[in-house]
């Protein structure tokens, strides 16, 4: 987007980075943050934003973005998602591969970078790890690492054979990239719609076990013993799944992991009714599960929360559950989400009155590290986005007010898709600005392209 | 506000209650020289099957002609399914036809919930996917309460539900049902036709039948669907038949009051020998005629006709 770059006071907010805690103003002017002090004049020429009684945090970056473009522009377009993105705080979208055509080689790479200068956010995109994400033959990941793909997956499936991941993951070791894992045995998933559990039992609906994510999890973390490769484990669903990566992490092994917000927030208790909307893969687990999830989000086991931001149209969700299309979109919504559901695991009161946020420094440090730096690392995109707001930083930005309750709606949404599971979730935390190199696309908590 | 069967939680026991009794009526209706009535004249009823059935459409479609109503049949064949025609078209032409009530056919779970919420009049669930059979539970319901004479409830009364409880939609209404009404459920089969989490059943489980056997009232059989073999569930079905089918033998060691059913189809030589689908203890053929009455219970009830006054349906 070509627009004037205009300069900008941030004045009287509370920044939190990934150098902790502290009142400071923010003066940002050519895409960059030119100061940062804890009082800043008033000078002519700049904007002032009144930050008072909100947080400044680095942009978000999601690690887990389906744009659907090319291939399903109906559902989404880089340019929605981006838009969606912006609304969600997020100023860098990590999209995934399975798009149609696959991005699996230099010319689909060439192609989607193109689209993506278009776009109002930064757009990074993973590469698949096997042509066409069959499962087959690797891709020529040295080749789209060289145009900036920093992370691989065949993502909406695990590479199913071993000796392939296990050869994919040397060869990802020797160029400097990263794969990851969608982590999910296709023989015990069994074609099946929504986990296996009580509720699948008194649906009759077929289910997913937990086994099929946990073997396929604890396969890798022995395959990167083997090979000393980094290795991003996706969407972590249940709670078996997220002490394997935790002991695997304490041991030093070179592993990351992502939680999504549908797996903190939803459980299978969701479906009882067939609602199609909570159908996603992997499935919404039981609450001991979603219990084991915040035992590990405390517990610091996760290095990012991820949206698996999956739009998808009107006719793939309006049937039965089983032949329903799995997965829901996420970017509008996930911070109010993870942040409301943080209150109530906490048991903080409403509106509690003391201090900026409810939540203490380390938990608001902790939770904005999964949202904004530590995935930035993972993707490999932290000179740019995630990084403190200090002097000299480029200007990706969020500001939020961390005490607003509100509710998504349906005409709250520009994604083109519209399937989103939080219509009846209390949310906290209002995205109120996001600032894209130095541009304010987010102003009070409306677009401004 | 219309009011549809998907589900037996969609009962009150009172609902429950006025079903079985209303059944009763009609089986007196069905067992007249001229077994029609004119309840629904002018009422139109469309059965929308999905999936194959034999005895389940014709139960309703005999039904609905007893009470007069006009019947209109969908079968998949013959359909524009085939064309690529979605479920909610498919519905909703049906609704714009002209039809009253439908009864519903489907081999998706939750299929019949999902018609209903897209429609304005009532839907009769007759099975869908794994999850209910609502009138099959019904049916088996005062068939085994008229055998026992047990009045308006089934306390005491110990029912084995025994064979592939996984992918049975009977199974997951009766077992609502029966227990319910005071009944004591316990299903019998291998692990892997038994769901692995039945923490919110009111069930006792065994992989016995041998054990079961001597202590049940009921014996209830469920088809084997064979059609799943290709998961590799069982090694064969006579692998199945040797621990689960109901033979003379091992009838011979249940209690001699004990009745055996089954929804149907049978599969004679899998789940119960011909034997013992033919003996006096067998209520198979029973369940079917009582199916028709229940069934028009059904019917009639969903149209809202039944005010507690039964001079209504003449």
């Amino acid at each position: 987007m070509v627009t004037p770059v205009r300069k900008y006071l941030v004045r009287g907010g509370t920044v939190v980075d990934s150098t902790g805690v502290r009142r400071a103003d923010l003066l940002l002017a050519d895409g960059m943050i030119v100061a940062s002090e804890a009082e800043i004049e008033r000078s002519k020429g700049y904007s002032e934003i009144d930050a008072r009684g909100l947080i400044v945090s680095p942009g978000f970056v999601d690690l887990h973005t389906h744009l659907r473009q090319p291939g399903n522009e109906k559902a989404e377009t880089i340019l929605s998602g981006s838009q969606a993105g912006i609304l969600g705080g997020y100023t860098a979208l990590v999209a995934m591969p399975n798009t149609s055509p696959t991005i699996d080689s230099p010319e689909a790479v060439s192609y989607v970078q193109h689209l993506a200068k278009e776009a109002p956010l930064d757009v990074y995109f993973s590469g698949a790890i096997t042509k066409g994400r069959l499962g087959e033959g690797l891709t020529e990941m040295s080749k789209m690492a060289d145009m900036g793909i920093r992370i691989f997956t065949d993502d909406g499936a695990g590479v199913q054979n071993g000796q392939l991941m296990r050869r994919a993951l040397e060869y990802a070791k020797g160029i400097g990239v990263t794969l990851a894992q969608h982590c999910e045995d296709a023989t015990l998933a069994n074609a099946g719609s929504i986990n296996e559990g009580a509720v699948s039992a008194i649906l009759g609906v077929k289910g997913i076990p937990n086994a099929a994510e946990d073997v396929m999890v604890a396969r890798d973390i022995e395959l990167v013993r083997l090979t000393g490769a980094r290795l991003h484990f996706l969407h972590i669903s249940t709670a078996r799944s997220s002490a394997m990566v935790q002991m695997a992490k304490a041991e030093g092994l070179p592993i990351t992991a992502e939680v999504t917000p549908h797996h903190l927030v939803l459980s299978d208790i969701n479906l009882m009714d067939f609602n199609t909307m909570f159908k996603v893969n992997p499935p919404l687990r039981s609450d001991l599960d979603r219990a084991g999830l915040w035992k590990a989000f405390f517990g610091g086991v996760f290095d990012a929360v991820a949206t698996d931001h999956a739009p998808h149209q009107k006719e793939a969700k309006d049937t039965t559950l089983d032949a329903a299309a799995f997965g829901m979109i996420g970017l509008q919504g996930a911070f109010g989400a993870v942040l409301g559901e943080l209150h109530r695991q906490l048991d903080l009161p409403h509106n509690g009155g003391r201090g900026m946020s409810d939540l203490s420094d380390e938990q608001l440090i902790h939770l904005i590290s999964l949202f904004t730096w530590k995935p930035a690392r993972i993707a490999q995109i932290d000179e740019v986005h995630g990084g403190p707001l200090l002097s000299a930083r480029p200007a990706n930005i969020t500001i939020f007010d961390p005490k607003v309750r509100w509710q998504l709606s349906e005409q709250d949404l520009v994604s083109r898709s519209k399937n989103s599971p939080y219509f009846d979730t209390d949310l906290v935390g209002k995205i109120m600005y996001t600032f894209v190199n130095g541009e304010m696309r987010l102003k009070e908590g409306e677009l401004c392209l | 506000m219309h009011r549809s069967l998907v589900s037996i939680s969609d009962l009150t026991d009172e609902d429950i209650t006025e079903l079985m009794e209303l059944s009763r009526v009609f089986f007196e209706v069905n067992s007249r020289d001229i077994p029609k009535v004119p309840a629904l004249r002018g009422k139109t009823v469309a059965t929308l099957f999905f999936e194959n059935s034999t005895r389940t459409r014709l139960s309703f479609e005999l039904a609905a002609t007893r009470l007069s109503a006009d019947v209109l049949t969908f079968t998949l064949a013959s359909s524009s399914v085939s064309k690529g025609e979605s479920l909610r078209d498919t519905a909703e032409t049906i609704e714009s036809l002209g039809a009253d009530l439908i009864v519903m056919r489907h081999f998706s779970s939750g299929s019949v919930q999902l018609v209903s919420s897209w429609l304005d009049i009532p839907l009769v669930n007759a099975g869908d996917g794994a999850h209910e059979h609502p009138t099959q539970a019904l049916l088996d319901a005062v068939t085994i309460m008229d055998h026992f004479e047990a009045g308006k409830r089934l306390d005491g009364i110990e029912v084995a539900i025994i064979g592939d409880v996984l992918h049975s939609r009977v199974a997951r209404s009766n077992v609502q049902l029966l227990s319910r009404l005071g009944a004591r459920v316990t299903l019998v089969g291998p692990p892997a036709l038994l769901p692995t989490d039945l923490s919110l059943w009111p069930v006792k489980v065994s992989n016995s039948l041998e054990e079961v056997l001597p202590l049940c009232d009921v014996i209830y059989l469920l088809r084997i669907q064979s059609e799943r073999f290709s998961e590799s569930l069982m090694p064969s079905l006579a692998e199945f038949s040797k621990d689960f089918a109901l033979t003379h033998d091992r009838l011979g060691r249940a209690k001699k009051t004990a009745i055996v059913m089954h929804p149907g189809p049978i599969i004679r030589g899998v789940e119960i020998t011909a034997e013992v689908a033919d003996s006096p203890q067998s209520l198979i053929r029973k369940q079917v005629s009582n199916g028709v009455g229940v069934r028009m219970a059904v019917l009639y009830w969903l149209f809202g006709a039944y005010q507690g006054r039964l001079e209504s349906i003449w």
